[in-house]
């Protein structure tokens, strides 16, 4: 395949993706309309704070929910499969081969009674037809692969001898194993040092330039997002409701929810003492809204006509989207003040 | 004169084994740490896990047990724990924890919770005990009829505002914030640091903030002391620490931090590589032999580096030319 037929392959697709929660007997969506695409080669973040459905978002694409508590509708399309129907030994197949995935605590994703290299060495038995001695070879180049500075030492230690940085470096070799064309990596970094954080991003990505995969990247730290994503799809109350590419989103956000979150940041340069507050609180699963525009709440100054019935999808152009109308009205607070 | 000086301080805790189960060998989780904080003034405590800052904190308010060095409060020192009980020292020193689920009792409602440190060192009769309760809650934004509640009722970002009133219950001269935001959400994270900030200019409390996240502590702290390895490599002003560091591991842990300047982010991952690569070339020069940091060197007014004594003597020289 030629550069660039490979370069604008859509790997995964996911059409009207909505995923319910059984509580008390009655379901709650957790996630509604997600729309999206991610392409070969391509890091694709998703960004949102804790409750907006950003890891359900990707446990409904692993399949990783209990299927009796949970209801599932539309699509998931991965390389021509619709991933919510097939059954749970062909999703087998592919979690691991086609599809890895790197969890936020390597502590607890990783079996403590286990050395390293069976560990990375059960990816392999499960999906290729290596022998044993291919197999410790691949687990050596792997740990090589992640920066192990020493990897025949490594592959006979357990997790618990070995740091947290050099922990998510074998949950990221074990994600890659098999050479999956697409990895989910949920908060990778979260529970590591922001000098470890760097290592692992900068690995993450060099993983990507040399297997031309695809990564979504879950994070809640738009810092992460700004140096390592090419798209950016903002999440919130379970809803996309800002995507495009980073330079869009960061020098021109649209919604009220990305702005906000952006001017919440602790800057550089300013002096003032003052951080910008966004009011009120995430809705709980119960009490989200069944219409209208979740996050006018938390606008209350912004009128009410500004906001759509059922928010949609607002094409902007060049990919920049935006969900419900009120984008075109808002300002913040101060403004109207001064 | 400085409300708190901590000179030397020393955290060992040691590690046992052998036969006997004898003590083999000392973790130096803090390791001679100097420095001193100002009325009304948030000094920060920076460093990575391990670095010993939390250590630092505890062993301030008395949680972990000195080894050696000496702290003095107003001029009375306070390094036993005999010594705090004939000043106020526990009243004058209160602390917000990280986690706010597990630092608040769950089977206790709000006000007890609260009134707990008015109830240990301020004689109120329930009426006046409640009225301060109230006051409390209103400082930091919490509505009356949270009174009544339990912990599990309220959000990670209530809770941690819950855990502030209960540490500015007594009029503290000192509270030290051992990661207070580090387990919130961005826009609840602006929320608990604009109400500490609120309470400093109100009550003019000096903060020890102890984080590992560079921007947020670039906007709270007025000094900032970099902690590694049980020690202190750097210390100074917001300016001389974020436009002018100097040391080695300042600047390593400044250029990790990832920006939101999308435009620049390549020369930010080249810059950050080449400190990186610097780092590992140079790292062993800024330690010695047994991997502990230089003593600290006065490079400019308040501005206190460990550097290696090559370099060091640069700047003694200028000292004693003046």
């Amino acid at each position: 395949m030629t550069e660039s037929a490979t370069k604008h392959e859509t790997i995964l697709t996911v059409k009207d993706l909505t995923t319910s929660f059984k509580i008390n007997n009655k379901f709650y969506k957790a996630i509604s309309d997600i729309d999206m695409k991610i392409k070969r080669d391509e890091i694709l973040a998703i960004v949102g704070e804790s409750g907006c459905g950003k890891s359900t978002l990707v446990n409904s694409i692993m399949g990783l929910q209990d299927p009796s508590e949970t209801k599932i509708t539309g699509e998931i399309d991965f390389e021509g499969q619709d991933l919510t129907k097939i059954s749970e030994a062909d999703y087998n197949k592919i979690r691991g081969a086609k599809i890895g995935m790197i969890f936020q605590d390597p502590l607890s994703a990783l079996n403590p009674l286990k050395r390293i290299e069976d560990q990375i060495e059960e990816v392999l038995i499960c999906h290729t037809d290596m022998s044993k001695q291919e197999r410790r070879a691949r687990v050596l180049e792997l740990l090589d692969q992640v920066g192990i500075v020493d990897p025949k030492r490594t592959a006979h230690q357990f997790p618990h001898q070995l740091s947290g940085g050099m922990r998510q470096r074998i949950v990221i070799a074990i994600a890659i194993a098999c050479k999956p064309d697409f990895i989910i990596a949920d908060e990778p970094t979260t529970a590591l040092d922001v000098t470890i954080q760097a290592q692992i991003l900068d690995l993450l990505k060099d993983i990507q330039k040399e297997n031309h995969s695809s990564i979504i990247l879950i994070t809640h730290d738009l810092g992460v997002v700004a140096e390592t994503a090419d798209y950016v799809h903002v999440m919130y109350a379970g809803k996309i409701v800002e995507k495009g590419n980073v330079d869009q989103v960061f020098n021109n956000p649209q919604h009220p929810y990305t702005r906000s979150l952006l001017k919440s940041i602790p800057q550089v340069d300013s002096e003032s003492d003052e951080l910008y507050v966004i009011e009120g609180s995430v809705p709980s699963l119960q009490n989200m809204p069944a219409t209208g525009d979740a996050f006018a709440p938390r606008i209350p100054w912004i009128l009410a006509s500004d906001h759509e019935e059922n928010p949609s999808m607002h094409k902007l152009g060049h990919g920049h989207e935006v969900r419900c109308t009120c984008y075109q009205d808002f300002y913040f607070k101060e403004e109207s003040d001064a | 004169m400085s409300l708190i000086k901590v000179k030397n301080l020393k955290v060992h805790f040691p590690i046992r084994g052998g036969f006997f189960n004898g003590v083999v060998d000392n973790v130096r989780a803090v390791d001679g740490v100097s420095f001193e904080i100002q009325p009304g003034e948030t000094f920060g405590l920076v460093g990575e896990s391990g670095s010993g800052k939390s250590t630092t904190g505890r062993a301030i308010i008395g949680l972990e047990k000195v080894t050696s060095g000496e702290i003095t409060f107003e001029g009375h020192d306070v390094t036993s724990h005999k010594d705090r009980k004939e000043i106020d020292y526990d009243q004058d020193v209160q602390m917000i924890f990280q986690d706010s689920f597990s630092s608040l009792n769950p089977r206790k409602r709000i006000e007890s919770i609260i009134a707990e440190p008015l109830k240990n060192f301020e004689n109120l009769t329930p009426e006046q005990e409640k009225i301060k309760v109230l006051q409390l809650m209103k400082i930091v934004g919490l509505s009356p009829d949270a009174l009544y509640k339990y912990p599990h009722q309220f959000s990670g970002g209530q809770r941690q505002r819950i855990g502030i009133a209960r540490a500015v219950a007594t009029n503290p001269k000192l509270v030290i914030a051992d990661e207070p935001v580090s387990a919130l959400d961005l826009s609840v994270q602006a929320q608990v640091l604009n109400f500490m900030k609120k309470i400093q200019r109100n009550m003019g409390v000096s903060y020890l903030f102890i984080s590992h996240d560079l921007g947020v502590v670039r906007h709270m702290c007025d000094r900032i002391a970099i902690m590694n390895r049980g020690q202190i490599v750097e210390i100074g002003s917001r300016e001389d620490i974020y436009k002018h560091p100097k040391h080695l591991y300042t600047q390593r842990l400044l250029a990790a931090i990832p920006s939101t300047r999308v435009a620049d982010r390549d020369k930010d991952r080249e810059r950050r590589q080449k400190i990186e690569k610097e780092y590992k070339e140079k790292q062993k020069d800024y330690y010695d032999k047994e991997g502990r940091a230089y003593p600290l060197v006065e490079v400019s007014k308040g501005h206190l580096v460990a550097l290696p004594p090559k370099e060091a003597l640069k700047y003694k020289d200028i000292k004693e030319e003046n």
